[in-house]
Order: structure tokens, then C-alpha cells, then sequence
């Protein structure tokens, strides 16, 4: 960096800082990996690095959608929604983009990262939250309403659809009605497929094990991370 | 969901705030390694798992941030937000396994050779989808396709390719009789007609096509009533 201006976006530059973890060389490529990453070492030679990736921004918000949809600003598709919009659905009975938040919360931009932007509505992503009592909100009636039974409910639904069909006629082209009733359509059958693709009961011990967080065995034995918040 | 058929499963690590999340201002060695541990294991679990099905050869998993971390500390032991370098990977179909796609200075303060923006990765991700990004691109005021200028400046590997993937990462693209595997990043699509790609892989009740899709003309197709 000689000669050349060094600025930091939230502070004042301190000292150069080595790594405060080992790292050592890994796989046939002999790809460097820090001793934080014991499992992932174990991976390298499956793996592509892209070691020379850059931002436009170095401020939370603006990256986050930059990552996501390509622009720095919010109101564009994210990815998962460019891709349920050119591809489809490949399972009706199941959402064709899911989005599966950390547990401890929602991300910088919140649910703005999962928008569908200026595409229709029904391309935003659906959030899951799998070690949550509810991992999918609002999907079944609450324990404690115990008046709502499969009939009742049934008949509810055919007459929110009635409602909503009707508004639909008065303003046509507004995408957001649309997606409503179509995630109504989606819950239904959510409501007979959702408990079977979240049972991990019929995993087996050894693949539990396998993906089993070392920082909390109990809660996350089913997650993976693809984006990393911050 | 992944074997279900969910096509595009996006998991995140991290909750926007001070704590609990890759965005270690304060103490690099302590507030690190509760992040590297509630992933670490997870991750090289999920790519096994997927090996073993034989999923992975038609899912394309991809880790990526926002930004990295600067060489230098904040206060004594914390590092603050860079954009100028930081490392994604990728794995899955249409991937070369073990490989790795540019370098940053010595001092890991900006990207040098090889340099690759999120435009990058991203037509890379949709060239493995059988997407050709170009006919997702609006170009404002006219401004003409590539080789442009950035592709003077020297960041792309191939500035004379006008669409494809952008970075040298792919592997040989496997091409069976009549179909293309087309993976996606963090989810998967099953194999589908080559050729035609914009047609095949849409829902049967679906007529629309991608190429006319852009703020623009999607806000003209909306005003005349054929959103949807």
C-alpha cells in the first residue's frame, strides 16, 4: 500500500493485523485454510475459490442488496426470485424459493434481501425457520383455537378465495392480490407436504451427525450456510 | 427440500446487528470462531451428504458475503468492513473441484488479479442455470454491450466473450444427448432441454418468456394489464 491512502469505513485504521489462527495447507490443490475451518478443510479439493471477489460499497445495506440482486439500491429481483421467475416450480406442492434465516434473525435489509423486487410477487422468497415451534408462520391454526376445525377452516378459505377473486376483478394487474391467493392455494398443500420435508426423523444417525453445528449440536442439525450476514 | 425439488434454497449465517454475526468490529479471536463453528461442520456435512446421493451433480452450492474484512485492526483486535477483497467459493455441477479464480495484493486490502464483482459470480451462476444473462440485461441510454469498458480494464478473464460464464471456475460443460445439466447456486434445477431453455423449464401453465424482463419492460407489460 505504499503511497497510497488507506481508509476504513467505520473507524480509524489501526496496525496491519495477522490472522489470529493458523493456517495451514489442505487437499491435493493445497488450498490455505485457517484452523477455524477444521471440516471445511477436509472439502477443499471439491471446491472453486473465487479469491478475488470486490464490492462496490463497503456499507452493510447496499452490499447485502448488491450480493443479492446485483444493484446497490433495493427494488430489484434477488436471485431466488430471477430463478422461480425463468425456471418455475419443479414441486407445486412445495415453494420454488426458499429462504432459511439464521435463527438468532434476520440479516442487514431484513427481508428486502428476499424480495422479488419489480417481478410478480409470487417470486418473493418464502421464509422457513426450521428449529422454530412454527417453522412455517401462520401455516396452521394456532393450539389454543381449538374452534377451528378441518370443515370450518375449509369453508373459510373457499370464502377468503371468494372475496379475493372479487377484488381481483376490480383491480386487475396488481400482482400483489395474486400472490396472496396463490400462497393461500400454496399453504393448503404446504399444510400436507411441509411436516414431511421438515421431519428429519428420518434421517439417519450417521447424516445428522455429519452436519451437526460443534457450536450447538441441538439446534441446527439441519441448516447449512450459503450467505454470510456481515 | 432439495431432493423435494425446491429450486433455489437461500440459508443465511448471521443477524443483522453488533453480535452474533460475521461482522467482527470488536474481537476477531473471540466473536470468529462461535460463527466458523456453527458452520464449519454443517457445511462440509451438506456437501458429503449431497456427494453421497448423487445430488451434487446437479446442485451448485455457493458461499458468499457481502464484503470482507480489512487487513489491518480496528481498535486492537477487530477488523472493519472491505470491499476491496474477499474470498466466495463454489461447488456442485458445472464446477471445477479445486480450483481457485484470482489473488489480492499481499496485504489482502484489494482484489488484484482476476478481479470478480457480484456480476460476475451472478452470470456465472445463471450461465450454469441455462441462462444467458445477456437477455436479462436492460442497457441504460443505449449503452453498448460488451467487450465494454470493463472489459478493457482487464476484469473480466475473457473480455472478447459477450455472454457465458465469467469466471474460470467452470469445469467441461457435460452435455448428454438433449439435455444440459443447469445447476443453480445454493439450490439446484434438475436437467433440462438444452436449446431451448427459456421454454422447457417453465411451468406448464406458464407462457411467459425471460428474455423481455427488465425494470423497463416489465413496468411497460405490467401498465398495459399483462403482468401475470
Amino acid at each position: 500500500m505504499p503511497g497510497q491512502r488507506v481508509e476504513a469505513a467505520t473507524s480509524v485504521p489501526g496496525d496491519v493485523m495477522k490472522s489470529p489462527f493458523e493456517f495451514k495447507q489442505h487437499g491435493q490443490c493445497g488450498r490455505w485454510v485457517s484452523s477455524a475451518y477444521p471440516h471445511m478443510a477436509t472439502c477443499v479439493d471439491d471446491l472453486a475459490f473465487l479469491m478475488a471477489m470486490a464490492s462496490k460499497t463497503n456499507v452493510h445495506g447496499p452490499a447485502s442488496y448488491m450480493m443479492n440482486t446485483g444493484f446497490l439500491l433495493p427494488g430489484f429481483p434477488c436471485m431466488g426470485a430471477w430463478i422461480s421467475y425463468a425456471l418455475g416450480s419443479l414441486n407445486s406442492n412445495l415453494p420454488t424459493f426458499v429462504v432459511l434465516p439464521d435463527s438468532k434473525g434476520y440479516p442487514y435489509n431484513q427481508k428486502g434481501n428476499f424480495s422479488s423486487g419489480f417481478l410478480p410477487v409470487t417470486h418473493q422468497g418464502t421464509i422457513i425457520k426450521p428449529s422454530a415451534p412454527n417453522p412455517i408462520s401462520d401455516l396452521f391454526p394456532p393450539a389454543s383455537a381449538s374452534y377451528i376445525t378441518k370443515d370450518s377452516e375449509r369453508d373459510g378459505l373457499a370464502l377468503l378465495n371468494k372475496l379475493n377473486r372479487r377484488h381481483l376483478e376490480q383491480w386487475p394487474g396488481d400482482s400483489r392480490l395474486d400472490a396472496r391467493i396463490a400462497s393461500y392455494e400454496l399453504a393448503a398443500k404446504l399444510q400436507l407436504s411441509a411436516p414431511e420435508v421438515l421431519d428429519l426423523s428420518g434421517e439417519t444417525d450417521a447424516t445428522k451427525n455429519s452436519m451437526a453445528s460443534t457450536r450447538n449440536q441441538r439446534k441446527t442439525s439441519g441448516a447449512v450456510a450459503c450467505s454470510r450476514a456481515g | 427440500m432439495i431432493e423435494r425439488g425446491v429450486r433455489f434454497v437461500q440459508v443465511w449465517s448471521g443477524q443483522g446487528g453488533p453480535t452474533g454475526n460475521w461482522d467482527n468490529h470488536a474481537n476477531i479471536e473471540k466473536e470468529l470462531p462461535p460463527m466458523t463453528a456453527a458452520t464449519d461442520k454443517p457445511i462440509a456435512g451438506l456437501l458429503k451428504d449431497l456427494k453421497s446421493r448423487g445430488l451434487l451433480e446437479d446442485t451448485l452450492v455457493v458461499w458468499s458475503t457481502e464484503f470482507g474484512r480489512m487487513p489491518f485492526s480496528q481498535g486492537s483486535t477487530g477488523r472493519d468492513h472491505n470491499g476491496g477483497t474477499f474470498v466466495s467459493w463454489l461447488a456442485g455441477a458445472g464446477i471445477k473441484p479445486g480450483v481457485a479464480h484470482g489473488e489480492s495484493d499481499e496485504w489482502s486490502w484489494k482484489a488484484t488479479l482476476g478481479r470478480a464483482y457480484c456480476y460476475d459470480l451472478h452470470a456465472t451462476i445463471l450461465h450454469l442455470l441455462g441462462i444467458d444473462h445477456e437477455k436479462l440485461t436492460f442497457r441504460h441510454n443505449g449503452a453498448k454491450p460488451p467487450p465494454d469498458r470493463r472489459a478493457w480494464r482487464g476484469d473480466w478473464q475473457s473480455p472478447g466473450v459477450t455472454h457465458g460464464p465469467r469466471l474460470s471456475v467452470m469445469g467441461p460443460v457435460r452435455d448428454p444427448p438433449g439435455a444440459t445439466p443447469t445447476l443453480t447456486s445454493i439450490g439446484q434445477t434438475r436437467t433440462h432441454d438444452s436449446q431451448d431453455w427459456y421454454r422447457a423449464p417453465l411451468a406448464a401453465n406458464d407462457t411467459r418468456k425471460i428474455a423481455a424482463a427488465s425494470p423497463c419492460s416489465n413496468r411497460r407489460r405490467r401498465s398495459r394489464g399483462e403482468d401475470n
